[in-house]
């Protein structure tokens, strides 16, 4: 059934987020420390024993993928909701402090990846000039 | 009848936001494809007109939630909300092989503690190069660099002005949303386009809404691999917020009550509103060391300096 997919999902949610806090509470910070990276590995295991034994059934499969459809869409939500008017009210400190910091991130992306080895192929072309095959479909149904 | 049809959209909220985001993405996908024949990615340009409605939003409402604080959007706060945005980012792992994770972790990791201690130097930088003296503001500022949620914290702190409390925020604004602008148009350079080099960067940049944002718009496969190491971020970022908070303290020879502008005690000096964290209150004696030591016991007392594990 879907709702056993999204429930999945859900429960390693909530289980990543209990840890990422306890871990934060461990470190003394008020924050929750990956709680949300720790659930992306959990539903990467959960997902992969279940597949293995055959007990990931396409339904249950769809309740996941429903969420990762709807990724692109609700970060276009997330985007008209952020406070774009106070960043440029900011004045050029902050405009410049933090142009410079995502300058020096994005500069150092290419250094610290190295020499492209075997391990950082890229992914495959997308079957679309535009969309990435997974997307393609997505984009098309919304 | 007009005023029905506003309280029917504000009663359903949510459902609306799903329509104006679908048309949105409507519009921007027959823009991609007519006007830039494909070349610019229809998700990107979603975003950025989303962004620009959240201006539009913004500076119509002077509200802080961009589009969502006009009545008839208020979905879009909902939908856009951490904790759909959250439930999505771990739906995209779903399909994603470990294997790839584990190989680029190392490199993951290292781009973390590097991403926030550039960004940290790189906003200190300005503020000093602005004409700021005072530690406390160039702290304050230099955090908001980092991402704009430890900015506002590290100033309630250490008692910087509301001024310079607003310019960290600012300032991490900035670096979000010019990611979500910025990365699509520098991916190729930077050779964004592998597992490694997405886990990478979202150690890196660190912000989860601009690296969200920045990787669906560059190519949305990539996303599970750069969020897995930008969601760590906000978490070490408060670790260094930890340390970077005595910093001020630690230059001066004085009692560290005295170096304070404001002259409060830091349990009080938050803004109303903000958060205080309960280690806070030991701050202006917290030793320059790393938060894996000694943070939970300062919090808990001498005694508890080894916290019981959970399991």
């Amino acid at each position: 059934m879907v709702i056993y997919g999204v429930a999945l999902l859900a429960g390693c949610m909530l289980v990543g987020l209990i840890i990422g806090d306890v871990l934060g509470q461990l470190l003394g910070i008020s924050a929750n420390l990956g709680g949300v990276g720790i659930a992306m590995l959990l539903l990467i295991f959960v997902t992969g024993y279940l597949k293995d034994r055959g007990k990931l059934p396409e339904a249950t499969e769809s309740g996941i993928n429903f969420w990762n459809a709807m990724y692109i869409p609700i970060v276009v939500a997330m985007a008209a909701s952020q406070n774009v008017a106070a960043a440029f009210s900011g004045g050029m400190v902050a405009i410049v402090a933090g142009v410079l910091a995502v300058a020096l991130g994005l500069a150092l992306v290419p250094v610290l990846t190295g020499k492209k080895g075997d391990d950082a192929r890229p992914l495959d072309p997308p079957a679309s000039a535009t969309m990435p095959p997974s997307r393609a479909t997505t984009s098309d149904r919304s | 009848m007009n005023d029905s049809i506003v309280s029917l959209v504000d009663k359903y909220h949510l459902i609306a936001a799903f329509a104006v985001v679908g048309l949105t993405m409507y519009v921007a996908y027959w823009l991609s494809r007519h006007l830039t024949a494909g070349r610019l990615h229809g998700s990107a340009i979603a975003i950025i007109i989303g962004l620009v409605l959240a201006y539009v939003g913004g500076i119509s409402t002077g509200g802080s939630k961009g589009l969502s604080d006009v009545t008839l959007f208020s979905g879009l706060g909902l939908m856009g909300g951490g904790m759909l945005r959250d439930l999505a980012i771990i739906a995209t792992a779903y399909g994603v092989r470990f294997q790839e994770i584990k190989k680029a972790g190392l490199r993951g990791v290292i781009a973390l503690f590097l991403g926030v201690l550039v960004s940290f130097v790189a906003g200190a930088v300005v503020a000093v190069g602005f004409g700021y003296t005072d530690p406390v503001d160039i702290t304050t500022i230099a955090a908001g660099a980092v991402t704009y949620i430890v900015g506002p914290v590290t100033g309630a702190t250490l008692g910087a002005s509301s001024e310079v409390i607003a310019l960290s925020i600012a300032a991490g604004l900035v670096k979000s949303i010019l990611t979500m602008i910025a990365t699509p148009a520098t991916a190729r350079l930077i050779g964004l386009d592998n597992p490694r080099s997405a886990m990478i960067f979202g150690g890196l940049i660190g912000t989860t809404s601009g690296v969200a944002a920045g990787l669906a718009a560059t190519d949305a496969r990539l996303v599970p691999y750069g969020a897995m190491t930008a969601t760590f971020y906000t978490g070490w970022a408060f670790c260094w917020h930890r340390r970077c908070c005595s910093w001020p303290y630690a230059r001066s020879s004085e009692p560290a009550v005295a170096g304070r502008r404001h002259g409060d005690a830091p349990a009080t000096a938050a803004a109303p509103g903000q958060r205080t964290e309960p280690g806070l209150r030991a701050w202006p004696g917290f030793p320059a060391a790393p938060c894996l030591r000694g943070s939970p016991g300062l919090r808990a007392g001498p005694a508890a300096a080894t916290p019981p594990r959970p399991w």
